[in-house]
């Protein structure tokens, strides 16, 4: 009872190991497991994104149908960095819907030459000069990049317009802005050396074989001959390098442990936000979403 | 507004009517194809 309540909180850490253009890895620490779960399933599900949503077809005789090219035209990411701009649909003062709720995007497209002709998402065009295809943004140029929506041959044409709205991927999963989010615990893998230089070099190569991630390397060319430790991370505990380890008669071989109290987050983006912005948005629901508590709490207590 | 059919053989449009054959009253031929609307359609991409 004589501990106050700054001596219960804990700082939670956040350490940035490399941002690229679509991933993170971060450390998060001093924190528990329930926090980092609940980061992890906001950034997945709760990070609002634009998507389309709707699609009215004027004309449509290509091979696919309309139900067919509308679910994919939802699937294109779209760039979202200013959707702090934009409110739901639902909570807008218009009565269908407004420039603050959606954007409108026309794709036409009709095939004239004796070649099949590729529609793809940067035939889409939209009003909103920031609300783009992903494979449209002025960095990544090159056709690889765009996304295939169907092909026509001559005389096929597809006309239509899309709107899209924001949301959050609990909704529907097109409006998820991270494609993977997932944490692993910082694994301590220990080697024995002294045991290691017992095993044969051909016990020492199956040794390292066993592994199925290739967490461990050995090379019996070189005058070290030494098995080392190439990337602990790559671990997924799988216990095999202990199994084959007990198999020669030498358990004490490796020692492998998880540090329960570090996170190590891997975030890629869809495309549509920065994956740094992935995280911060991220932190910011969970904030609000425990204001929101705290200030029903003090209601519910008057 | 009468419902158009096309024919599947030789492309002409006839008119169908309830209890009629399935059928072109030009070549005989028996399918069919109805026309698409040529009105505006919404889907929601989901
Ligand atoms: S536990 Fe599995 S993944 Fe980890 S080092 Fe051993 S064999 Fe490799
Ligand atoms: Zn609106
Ligand atoms: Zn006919």
């Amino acid at each position: 009872m004589s501990q106050t309540v700054s001596q219960l909180t804990r700082q939670p850490e956040l350490e940035i190991l490399e941002i690229k253009n679509d991933s993170i890895i971060f450390i998060l620490s001093n924190t528990d497991i329930s926090v980092a779960n609940a980061l992890r399933r906001v950034m997945i599900a709760e990070v609002p994104t634009m998507c389309i949503d709707l699609v009215e077809f004027e004309s449509n005789n290509s091979v696919l149908c309309d139900e067919f090219i509308a679910h994919r035209l939802g699937l294109i990411p779209l760039v979202s960095d200013n959707i702090d701009k934009f409110c739901y649909t639902r909570d807008c003062s218009c009565s269908d819907r407004c420039d603050q709720c959606s954007v409108e995007l026309r794709l036409n497209v009709k095939c004239t030459e004796n070649r099949p002709r590729d529609v793809t998402s940067s035939d889409l065009l939209s009003q909103n000069s920031a609300v783009i295809p992903v494979s449209s943004q002025v960095t990544s140029s090159n056709s690889e990049q765009e996304i295939p929506i169907v092909k026509l041959r001559r005389g096929q044409e597809i006309k239509l317009r899309a709107i899209a709205k924001k949301g959050v991927g609990k909704e529907h999963a097109k409006w998820s802005p991270s494609c993977v989010a997932t944490y692993q615990f910082q694994p301590i893998i220990v080697l024995n050396q002294n045991r290691i230089d017992e095993l044969t070099d051909q016990q020492k190569e199956e040794w390292v074989g066993s592994c199925p991630t290739k967490v461990y390397s050995y090379s019996p060319h070189q005058s070290t001959q030494q098995v080392t430790i190439e990337d602990p991370l790559r671990c997924v505990y799988c216990l095999e390098c202990k199994k084959k380890a007990e198999s020669f008669g030498k358990p004490d071989l490796v020692h492998l442990e998880q540090k329960q109290d570090k996170f190590i987050f891997t975030v890629e983006s869809s495309g549509a936000l920065k994956p740094e912005d992935i995280v911060l948005y991220a932190i910011q629901i969970i904030k609000r979403k425990l204001t929101d508590i705290q200030g029903q709490m003090a209601e519910g207590m008057l | 507004m009468p419902c158009l059919y096309i024919c599947g053989e030789c492309g002409a449009e006839h008119e169908i009517k309830p209890k009629e054959p399935v059928k072109c009253k030009d070549c005989t031929h028996r399918i069919m194809y109805k026309k698409r609307t040529d009105k505006m359609i919404q889907f929601e991409a989901r």
